[in-house]
């Protein structure tokens, strides 16, 4: 015998040290619940100089410092503090010039002039010129996995490059392309001549101190950032006039947490300045502490669920329109965002040009079953492989799954992670998730997707095809703005009626912050996270 | 039986080389399964790396770059012999060389352990021999109700209340996050260190402690105890001379499973705590498919696991001069 029987903790003595157990969580509870808030500063007066230092989530061993490989969130707002683009998109999605002084095109849009602003230095002094511009571009084609390649190939010929003269580039491209510089102002980073990831140089507000792929990066402010005057994005806590010219801080460190819990404590203790990538869950943690606040966004960032339009069931638009109809955007953005998101219509890019606001989808369960029947395809069954590509991926999955039962169709949600979502058999899936940053423009975002060169995956199947490209060419190759935003909108009434994605939300982009920092931008319409990655405007107040 | 008399060094050697050779066997077996296991796991390396818009060519081109389209045998015989010659290759993902990339990241995770195992054994063996000896009095019952109410929690649960009661609610005392500068010694931010370790310690605790005083209860009722309290040998002298000693042999055995234990269960701590060590590092290279690295940390795993037996094993035989002595 090792040890007596348990009978000698006699049954009260066990319960009653149970029920002690219970009270003492309890009133830690109270306590907690007492001590938050308590500790309540506000913000003093706003100075120059110091270090922020951020936890961000959405890290992963692959990260890199190369502007052509954004394959990560704190990579893609990494790129935008350290390298600089021609064109920009703003916080709002409203198209600006950046570094280039004009974007310019021929009548039949096949042929763009870029001039560059003068006198712009990268960050070991040479000032960006033409031959920068050309030698990203020949990058972008040579190095495998490079993101906007997508955007560019159908388009770029590497050998119709002239150079006018030092700051002035002209392009003449294989085919029309009147949306251009769109593509040009998705991310699209400029590096210098010889550029190399490992000790990288751009042109951006912060300079490259250390890297280390999923747990830091460290940056500092460049003296020289040729935007240092420029005008910054909204904000409510604006830096006032006299703060110098940005960035206003000495030194950016971004720590890697990845585990959602492990970020937001290290916020409230006070081991970093700011958090990205909040949960919904999360947000009255943050509400309880004065000393915090949070950074909430509306985006156009989105998670779909695409259908594999040339493969049945979902050859036939109406088992489509029956999915469609079907499920509840109401309950979705409940169930999956607590209410923090906008009800979508199966549409993307709602800051686009062109985006029919009008087009409204109402919840119609007596639609959605006759369409099935027609399409005698009731009480069919079909798996949806869905995984973690964004935090509401596998949750809308399941509401869907719900939404769709009620119509008899039988939606088998089968979750598995992002490496086997992605995997070998991503071109396989018949029906499953995706997501999308917005990219601006409709024709950019319909290239990559419903029209793209590398998969056929979301192709409409048919006539529908034929019907969507031919109107993508004719919107390329009209240089005629209104002309342009009508047969976006023809192709956006297309994507309603016929198209294979269901879009039942925009989810809100969630930051939290401490008062000791402030000028953080308001809007995040990218989804970037820490206002689309706009530290130059940030500025300390202790 | 005498306690004193050292055993033959000849045949301690050929036991010690036996177990030594069979625990590398048992290593050798694992890395089989661990690379088996990889092969097994869906997804490709070639696609995490290009991501998912790379056409088909691409990730064809990469997987040939990568060695990936080999015959598996091949692969195997590649990868034992680089991790045996000290070269376990290069990432898959950020093509930096594996050792150095999980270098850093497993002098945090040793440090974790060892750090914990140092506070958890002792504290163990004096919490178990102080309960043992005071059996059925309020300092052993508040022992078991305690180390029960533990063991019935899991680790991670444990992690949280402790993050909740010392720092983020209710005591904000300590800081609920590590965040460590690569390359940074653990040892420099020693309160960062304080949380992980006890919750490391707290998981492991129950388990030992309630071991040594079973096994000290257990040499109380033995006769010898019994013969040497009638010759009328003090009560002290009895603890030191006659239980501690042989209730020692278990808690032994216990800690080279705890600190095996440790050695996994730092995987989930780390995680709770952001701590930069292997567990963290595992569970990124599985997302990615990298499998240089998950190889090699999987075998560093099931390495310690052996070599912590071994040490166990051979304290043991140590100190139970039967087993010194059976080879005679």
């Amino acid at each position: 015998m090792t040890t007596r029987p348990a009978g000698e903790l006699s049954r009260r003595g066990f319960l009653n040290t149970a029920a002690a157990a219970v009270g003492l969580t309890v009133a830690g509870q109270a306590l907690a619940a007492c001590g938050s808030g308590s500790g309540a500063r506000t913000g003093g007066t706003p100075r120059r100089g110091g270090t922020l230092t951020v936890a961000t989530g959405g890290a992963k061993g692959s990260d890199t410092l190369d502007p052509m490989l954004l394959n990560s969130i704190p990579v893609s707002y990494m790129a935008r503090v350290i390298y600089d683009q021609l064109a920009d998109f703003g916080n709002d999605m409203e198209y600006h010039l950046q570094m280039a002084e004009s974007i310019e095109s021929n009548g039949t849009g096949d042929e763009w002039t870029i001039r560059l602003k003068p006198d712009i230095l990268f960050h070991n002094g040479k000032t960006l010129d033409a031959d920068d511009v050309l030698f990203t571009f020949q990058r972008t084609f040579s190095l495998p996995g490079a993101v906007t390649v997508g955007k560019f190939k159908a388009f770029v010929d590497l050998d119709g490059f002239t150079k006018l003269d030092r700051r002035t580039l002209r392009m003449k491209l294989l085919r029309p392309s009147a949306t251009f510089h769109t593509a040009l102002a998705s991310p699209f980073k400029i590096v210098p001549v010889g550029f190399d990831p490992r000790n990288p140089v751009g042109t951006g507000p912060f300079k490259y101190k250390s890297f280390t792929p999923n747990r830091q990066w460290v940056c500092e402010r460049f003296a020289d950032y040729w935007n240092a005057d420029g005008p910054s994005q909204p904000s409510a806590t604006p830096a006032p006039p006299g703060l110098g010219p940005k960035p206003y801080l000495d030194e950016l460190v971004v720590n890697v947490v990845n585990d959602d819990s492990a970020r937001i404590n290290a916020l409230v203790t006070g081991q970093v300045d700011a958090i990205n990538l909040l949960q919904y869950a999360q947000i009255p943690t943050i509400e309880r502490h004065r000393e915090l606040k949070l950074l909430e966004s509306r985006t156009g960032a989105w998670t779909g669920i695409y259908m594999n339009m040339r493969q049945p069931p979902f050859d036939d638009v109406r088992v489509r329109q029956a999915l469609r109809l079907a499920i509840d955007r109401e309950q979705a953005l409940t169930a999956c965002l607590s209410g923090h998101g906008v009800v979508a219509n199966d549409l993307p890019e709602p800051f686009a040009t062109g985006y029919p606001a009008s087009l409204v989808r109402e919840r119609d369960l007596d639609r959605a079953r006759a369409l099935l029947r027609e399409a005698g395809q009731d009480g069919v069954e079909v798996e949806l492989v869905t995984g973690p590509v964004s935090t509401e991926a596998v949750s809308m999955c399941t509401v869907l799954a719900d939404n769709a039962a009620e119509i008899g169709m039988k939606v088998k949600v089968r979750q598995v992670d992002t490496a086997t979502l992605f995997g070998p058999n991503f071109h396989h899936w018949p029906f499953s998730v995706d997501k999308w940053p917005p990219q601006g423009d409709f024709l950019t975002l319909m290239a990559l997707t419903d029209l793209s060169d590398t998969t056929t995956l979301t192709h409409p199947g048919g006539a529908d095809l034929a019907e969507l490209r031919g109107l993508y060419e004719q919107a390329q190759a009209s240089t005629d703005g209104t002309r342009r935003a009508v047969l976006t909108r023809k192709m956006y009434e297309i994507q309603y009626e016929r198209g294979g994605w269901i879009i039942p939300f925009f989810a809100n982009v969630e930051n939290a912050h401490n008062v000791r920092t402030a000028g953080w931008p308001e809007q995040d319409f990218p989804g970037r996270t820490f206002g689309n990655g706009h530290f130059e405007q940030v500025y300390r107040t202790d | 039986m005498t306690l004193d008399r050292r055993p033959s060094s000849a045949t301690g050697r050929l036991w010690l080389l036996r177990r030594v050779v069979f625990g590398m066997a048992v290593v050798l077996l694992g890395s089989v399964l661990v690379f088996a296991a990889t092969q097994v796991l869906p997804g490709d390396p070639a696609r995490a790396v290009l991501g998912h818009e790379a056409t088909p060519e691409r990730v064809a081109a990469l997987r040939t770059e990568l060695g990936l389209d080999r015959p598996l045998v091949a692969q195997y015989l590649a990868w034992l012999g680089g991790v045996l010659t000290g070269e376990p290759g290069h990432s898959l993902v950020t093509r930096e060389p594996v050792g150095g990339l999980i270098g850093d990241r497993a002098v945090n995770s040793a440090v974790l352990v060892l750090v914990s195992a140092a506070v958890v054994v002792p504290l163990s063996v004096f919490v178990g021999a102080v309960a043992g000896r005071r059996r059925d009095r309020p300092f052993d019952r508040a022992v078991l109700v305690v180390t029960l109410g533990l063991t019935a929690l899991p680790e991670f649960i444990i992690a949280l209340l402790l993050v909740i009661l010392l720092s983020t609610s209710v005591f904000p005392l300590l800081p609920g996050t590590v965040l460590l500068a690569p390359g940074q010694n653990p040892f420099g931010e020693p309160a960062q260190l304080v949380l992980p370790v006890t919750a490391l310690v707290l998981g492991v605790l129950p388990y030992l402690a309630r071991l040594v005083r079973g096994s000290v209860i257990d040499v109380y009722e033995s006769e010898y105890v019994r013969t040497a309290r009638l010759k009328g040998v003090p009560e002290n002298v009895v603890l030191r001379r006659h239980v501690l000693r042989n209730a020692l042999v278990p808690a032994v055995q216990g800690t080279a499973l705890a600190l095996a234990y440790l050695t996994g269960g730092v995987v989930v701590v780390e995680q709770v705590f952001n701590y930069p060590g292997l567990g963290s590092a595992l569970v990124d290279a599985v997302n990615n498919r990298d499998f240089p690295v998950i190889q090699l940390i999987c075998l560093v795993f099931a390495a310690c696991y052996v070599a912590f037996n071994l040490l166990g094993d051979a304290m043991t035989v140590y100190v139970t001069p039967r087993l010194r002595t059976a080879g005679r």
